[in-house]
């Protein structure tokens, strides 16, 4: 079991800079992005398509979790032409028993390691930041894209609790991550 | 922004941090929570305290909670513009036990002067259900006058109270 920071060391995300990344707190503008993705049925893994309403109380209560829990979503943009290309982080709403780790790209962004590439640098981060020895992700079990993407990052399936009973849960081995 | 600390005659008001969690959640669950659209799910609890305390972060405004020297929170107060709002929304809620002493007033009246003066916003408005007469009653202690041109989020039967900076 992994547990929330003591104290609040991180009340707003901190700049990760990878190869091609720039990771940064979520700025409102982002909101436009993640409205997109939930209207779209891209989303439907996530629980969605997503009224604009939901999508932003899903957006707003993941940012909200840097003040109250140190850790919470980064926005990740291209380090050269600052586009936006999706998010990646560390997520514990209500009913999640660790916190999680999730990412997801723009339509645009797919198939070019950017969720990869942004959350190899969480789970460094993470290890750095919590000491942590591991990370899950929690993913539908139809959601055959993320799964390929949790195996790929070196995470294995474990028979562990997620945010819903029948997820896909997937434990990443932090101890050699920084 | 890093949210202000306000100071009144008898209170703290101050960001939410997780340990007010618990008394949040309490309000939002149960029947007080009726002109919220309540009660709700801990779940709906959960992404509430958390987007109120977002806003800080993404619009420079967001929920405070009236705390005391002595005996823990009394409820929160917010200035809250998320996209379902068509203008910026004084809001006030007290946690059972603190009505009728004038909390929800006293900590709105500084959050309002904190809105129209430091936070540099022309006019806010709070929207109230028709029904909720101790909330329609805190918004007329605080000079509050009825718009009715104002416009309303969603299909709610709410009523717009404004207030304006002084001239």
């Amino acid at each position: 079991m992994i547990a929330r920071p003591a104290t609040i060391a991180f009340p707003s995300a901190p700049e990760i800079l990878t190869d091609r990344l720039r990771l940064r707190m979520p700025v409102y503008g982002d909101f436009a992005h993640r409205q997109a993705f939930y209207a779209d049925a891209r989303s439907v893994w996530e629980g969605g398509p997503f009224t604009a309403e939901q999508a932003w109380r899903i957006f707003a209560s993941e940012v909200g979790q840097w003040p109250l829990m140190g850790f919470g979503p980064f926005s990740m943009e291209d380090r050269a032409s600052g586009e936006y290309l999706g998010e990646v982080g560390i997520y514990q709403p209500e009913g999640y028993p660790e916190p999680e780790l999730g990412w997801f790209v723009t339509a645009g962004a797919e198939g070019r390691g950017i969720a990869a590439e942004g959350a190899r640098a969480v789970m460094a981060w993470a290890r750095a930041s919590f000491g942590w020895d591991h990370i899950d992700n929690y993913i539908d079990p139809g959601n055959a894209r993320s799964i390929a993407l949790g195996l790929r990052l070196g995470g294995v399936i474990v028979q562990a609790p997620g945010a819903d009973p029948t997820d896909v849960v997937i434990r990443h081995d932090l101890r050699g991550a920084a | 922004m890093i949210p202000p600390v306000l100071h009144t005659e008898r209170l703290t008001l101050r960001a939410p941090v997780m340990a007010d969690f618990a008394a949040y959640c309490a309000f939002v669950t149960s029947d007080r929570a009726r002109f919220m659209g309540g009660p709700h799910s801990e779940g709906t609890a959960w992404s509430w305290f958390c987007n109120d305390v977002a806003q800080w972060a993404l619009l420079d405004m967001g929920g405070l909670i009236l705390d005391r020297p002595e005996g823990g929170p009394l409820g929160q107060v917010s200035l809250t513009h998320g996209p379902q709002f068509p203008e910026p929304e004084l809001g006030w809620f007290l946690f059972d036990g603190a009505e009728g002493q004038g909390y929800a007033t006293e900590a709105a009246a500084a959050l309002r002067d904190w809105a129209l003066g430091p936070r540099g916003l022309d006019t806010i408005v709070s929207y109230i259900d028709p029904d909720n007469a101790a909330s329609a009653a805190v918004a007329r202690r605080l000079g509050a006058t009825i718009d009715p041109n104002g416009a309303t989020p969603g299909n709610a039967p709410t009523q717009v109270w404004r207030y304006r900076r002084a001239a």
